[in-house]
């Protein structure tokens, strides 16, 4: 197999740089679509900077950004030109068009995506530029370039040139005051809640009292009930339906522990380990990683020994355990059972399987925890896709994958992409669990995190705010997102203080 | 201070532009004869057409020279013929076009290609004509009444709504869905004012049909091809090619259209040739694409035999001949940025490389592990499995499979794309 030999990132930058230039400088009197390709919107600007300096006494340079609620090439540059003097009288101009990247990839309950919207325009552009007698580039990330060769066939093949600049290697981002916040959603199959077959809460404790009263507490039949209602409580939770989070948290809890006990003493092997693993789930859920350990081992072993090494719950087992692991920090630990668990489940239920895109979504999360960032992207893409393809757009799932993505790009600074994902994400969440989610804080602090990056405080110290009054009254004040919530906002507060600091103090020049 | 050998790559960069030559100067400067049997074929369909209203499909590759030559035919028809070209994405937002636009659209650049040519008309006709397209656009009638000889910015005004008013669209297809010839009649009048006129006979081209999605051209053609068939005058529209290719689309086009007229690409080699190691291009295919070089760069740019280098990688389409020559003269510019004391930089066998190197990441771009299954097949065995798998008619819209045709039909990957299948060991050198 012979592959291009990987040039030096500095000199292949180097090379597109002074193509580009050449390119806009060539390009007077015509149109000329050049696509600049960047993932790192940082060295991005950079570039545009660079060029524009150069530039300037030669053509006046114009740098727009997309227009989210029109996203047409064509409008924005037809915007700027419009009662431009300068250009009516026939100056020499490039026009350079950022924001792409920034434009949302799903519906959101709209006919069609900005996304697929600017593509449309797109397609189409080229005649419609025509009148404009200038270079234009455009620049976009690798995987919109991917996107827009597919969507905008026509328009890519009216392409001048394709400017690749290659992003720096990244560093691990070393703020541990910073932390992103997982999901607190539990991750439990309610697809085998059969939504007619429940009663409602309220019956559903009257009849256990009723059991318990007449029947005495260790009666057969309370197993399944209790079992149901901690069901319940779960999906509440994870609705965001429950009344008060933490109370139904403990509430489920208990049903689940009152279950397994039955369960056991009845030699209900199979429910018991059910049991035992959504006690692990919420265990977890509640930030109590050690009381989940052990049940979920537990769970994998009677799994194993019920029903072979050979099964999709072992999957799930493995699955579980491994993702423990990652939020503990065990890594190590996590990685060979993501990987069985992923082997397992393409083998017994195919790759077009939503639990497949579980796990590559896990196993992503843990490369990414690691900073092994370049293997993480493509499971995570991998995993939106699938879930996207098998679910909708409209699902939690999707949700979370975008959180996730979007923590990755932070990681690598890769800003710009980052924002409209938490802003979808964000979206996705509010319209399926409400404004008031424990989900919902989640992306508020991790949205907020990326804004402090970006140093725009201001904004970052609203969202933390929110997440904080949400996570405190939802979670309590000690949950451990709580607390880093709290201790994210208290450094970002000490970060604005130092700022103002040495503003004041030290008068830049 | 740019120097000399700057200036003249810069000015081969200029030239060597991917849009189709439409503009009479740039015609002049770099036409070149191609596709003479092409032209001949529609030459012969629309003057053996004697009832006058025939209707021909026009399909071809995108970037093969479609647009071009369509403009040169119109050209060349023009003494015989009062001929109307124009391009629906210059009428109609292309993101919505239907049937009953592309109707409208027709009138629309009738009466604009009258004006232009200053055709004399009777005032209360125009009068007429426009208060129908102002009444249909909702346009002020005022503002015409009271100055007729600005049926220019009146039909500007239109076309200028056609694209950016979604309403007015809707409005109109609203109102003629249910009664086409409510719509044809007004623009047979039309046609036939300025058939009395010029003592001409109407020839429509309609160009960049071919870049609907495939779904609009199916909807376009499939469900409503008798209504926009239905004018009684000459038209040509045009289609992608890979639409010719879903059967029941095809069959219907057959039935109702006088003719197809297919444009290939420029076939270089016989069907085969390229496999052998040192392929011989066929002599009068290859003078013509470099030709075409010869027209947009200056001698002396260039070294020996590159020109040959350069349309054996085109694959034989246009579009791809200029574009890597194109990116060569990008990569020229770049030495001479950087040692501007040299004066002895030409295009020669490593720039092309580089620039080989550049275009074939952007075939790279969009394929998966299916198309690259397609594609090995399709270069092995000259067809594809299954030759109406949406992949492959993908790969076919996307340039990485090219489309021959003598007397049978073949395909073949792209020479870039082959160059691509060979660096990942997807296929061998035989």
């Amino acid at each position: 197999m012979t592959l291009d030999v990987e040039e030096d990132r500095e000199i292949q930058n180097e090379n597109a740089y002074d193509d580009l230039v050449g390119a806009i400088e060539a390009s007077e009197g015509i149109l000329s679509l050049l696509i600049a390709v960047c993932d790192d919107s940082t060295l991005r600007d950079q570039i545009i900077d660079r060029y524009e300096a150069e530039l300037q006494s030669q053509m006046r340079c114009y740098r727009l950004p997309i227009i989210r609620g029109e996203p047409s090439l064509r409008q924005t540059i037809a915007q700027a030109v419009q009662g431009d003097e300068y250009l009516e009288q026939g100056g020499r101009a490039v026009f350079t068009v950022t924001g792409a990247e920034q434009l949302f990839f799903l519906k959101l309950g709209q006919e069609r995506s900005q996304q697929e919207i600017f593509f449309g325009y797109l397609q189409w552009t080229r005649e419609g530029l025509r009148e404009f007698p200038y270079p234009i580039v455009l620049w976009v990330t690798n995987q919109l370039l991917k996107e827009l060769t597919k969507k905008a066939p026509d328009f890519w093949s009216w392409r001048k040139g394709v400017f690749r600049f290659a992003s720096r290697k990244t560093v691990m981002v070393s703020n541990t005051e910073m932390v992103p916040l997982r999901s607190t959603l539990i991750d439990l199959d309610i697809t085998e809640l059969d939504e007619e077959a429940l009663l409602p809460l309220e019956d559903l404790q009257a009849l256990i009292q009723q059991t318990e009263q007449q029947r005495g507490t260790q009666d057969p039949l309370l197993a399944s009930l209790y079992f149901r209602m901690g069901l319940i409580y779960t999906r509440r939770l994870e609705r965001g339906e429950a009344q008060d989070y933490q109370a139904e948290q403990a509430a489920a809890i208990e049903c689940f522990h009152k279950a397994a006990d039955l369960q056991k003493a009845l030699g209900l092997e199979k429910d018991f380990a059910t049991s035992l693993n959504n006690l692990a789930l919420l265990y977890e859920s509640q930030g109590r990683y050690e009381e989940a350990e052990p049940l979920y081992l537990q769970v994998l072993e009677l799994d194993k020994h019920l029903l072979g090494e050979d099964h999709s719950d072992v999957a799930t087992s493995l699955n579980n355990l491994a993702l423990l692991y990652t939020y503990q920090g065990r890594y190590e630990e996590a990685e060979p059972l993501h990987l069985q668990a992923l082997e397992l489940r393409k083998r017994l239920l195919g790759e077009d399987h939503f639990h497949v895109a579980d796990s590559l979504n896990n196993l992503a999360g843990l490369y990414e925890s690691q900073g092994r960032y370049e293997e993480a992207e493509p499971l995570y893409l991998q995993a939106l896709e699938l879930y996207k393809h098998l679910l909708g757009e409209e699902h939690l799932y999707v949700a979370t994958n975008l959180n996730n993505l979007a923590r990755l790009y932070e990681s690598q600074r890769r800003y710009s992409e980052a924002e409209p994902l938490y802003l979808q994400a964000l979206a996705l969440r509010k319209r399926l669990l409400g404004e008031e989610h424990p989900d919902v804080a989640t992306i508020l602090n991790n949205q907020a995190t990326l804004y402090e990056s970006q140093r725009r405080y201001s904004e970052a110290e609203l969202l933390y705010l929110q997440a904080l009054a949400i996570a405190e009254q939802l979670l309590g004040k000690n949950h451990p997102n709580t607390v880093t919530i709290r201790k994210n906002l208290e450094s970002l507060r000490q970060a604005i203080a130092s700022q103002q600091q040495t503003s004041t103090s030290e008068p830049q020049d | 201070m740019a120097s000399e050998l700057l200036k003249a790559f810069q000015e081969a960069y200029r030239n060597l532009d991917l849009l189709p030559l439409i503009d009479p100067k740039e015609l002049e400067k770099f036409r070149v004869d191609y596709g003479a049997e092409v032209l001949e074929e529609l030459q012969q369909l629309v003057e053996d057409d004697d009832s006058c209203n025939g209707k021909i499909i026009f399909a071809g590759h995108r970037g093969c020279g479609k647009s071009t030559l369509l403009a040169e035919f119109g050209r060349q028809c023009s003494d015989r013929y009062f001929v109307v070209f124009f391009s629906i994405s210059d009428t109609i937002e292309m993101s919505d076009v239907n049937h009953i636009n592309i109707l409208f659209a027709i009138a629309v650049n009738l009466m604009y290609e009258a004006e232009k040519h200053q055709v004399n008309i009777a005032k209360s006709t125009k009068d007429g004509f426009y208060k129908w397209f102002a009444t249909r656009t909702q346009i002020e009638t005022e503002a015409i009444n009271t100055e007729v000889s600005t049926g220019f910015d009146l039909l500007k005004s239109i076309s200028g709504k056609l694209k950016a008013e979604a309403t007015i669209r809707r409005e109109i297809k609203r109102e003629f869905e249910r009664n086409i010839s409510d719509l044809v009649a007004p623009i047979e009048q039309m046609a036939a004012v300025i058939q009395a006129a010029t003592k001409k006979e109407v020839l429509v081209i309609i160009d960049d049909l071919d870049k609907l999605d495939l779904a609009v051209v199916k909807e376009v053609y499939q469900d409503h091809i008798k209504a926009l068939f239905q004018p009684n005058f000459r038209i040509i529209f045009t289609t992608p090619i890979s639409s010719l290719r879903e059967t029941s689309l095809r069959a219907t086009i057959r039935t109702e259209a006088n003719d197809i007229v297919e444009m290939p690409v420029v076939k270089l080699f016989a069907k085969g040739e390229r496999r052998k190691p040192d392929p011989i291009p066929r002599p009068e295919a290859e003078k013509t694409l470099c030709e075409i070089l010869r027209k947009r760069i200056a001698p002396g740019l260039m070294e020996d035999s590159i020109a040959e280098q350069i349309v054996f990688y085109s694959g034989g389409v246009l579009r791809e001949l200029i574009r890597i020559t194109n990116k060569c003269c990008q990569i020229c510019s770049r030495s001479i940025r950087r040692q501007p004391e040299r004066t002895d930089i030409v295009i020669n066998q490593a720039v092309l490389q580089e620039a080989i190197k550049d275009l074939r990441l952007d075939f790279e771009v969009p394929l998966g592990k299916v198309d690259y299954q397609i594609l090995q097949t399709t270069y092995q065995e000259f067809t594809p499995d299954d030759p109406k798998d949406q992949k492959f008619l993908d790969l076919l819209h996307g340039l990485h499979i090219l489309e021959y045709q003598n007397d049978e039909i073949w395909y073949d990957a792209h020479p870039i794309v082959i160059d691509l299948l060979k660096r990942k060991g997807l296929i061998h050198d035989t």
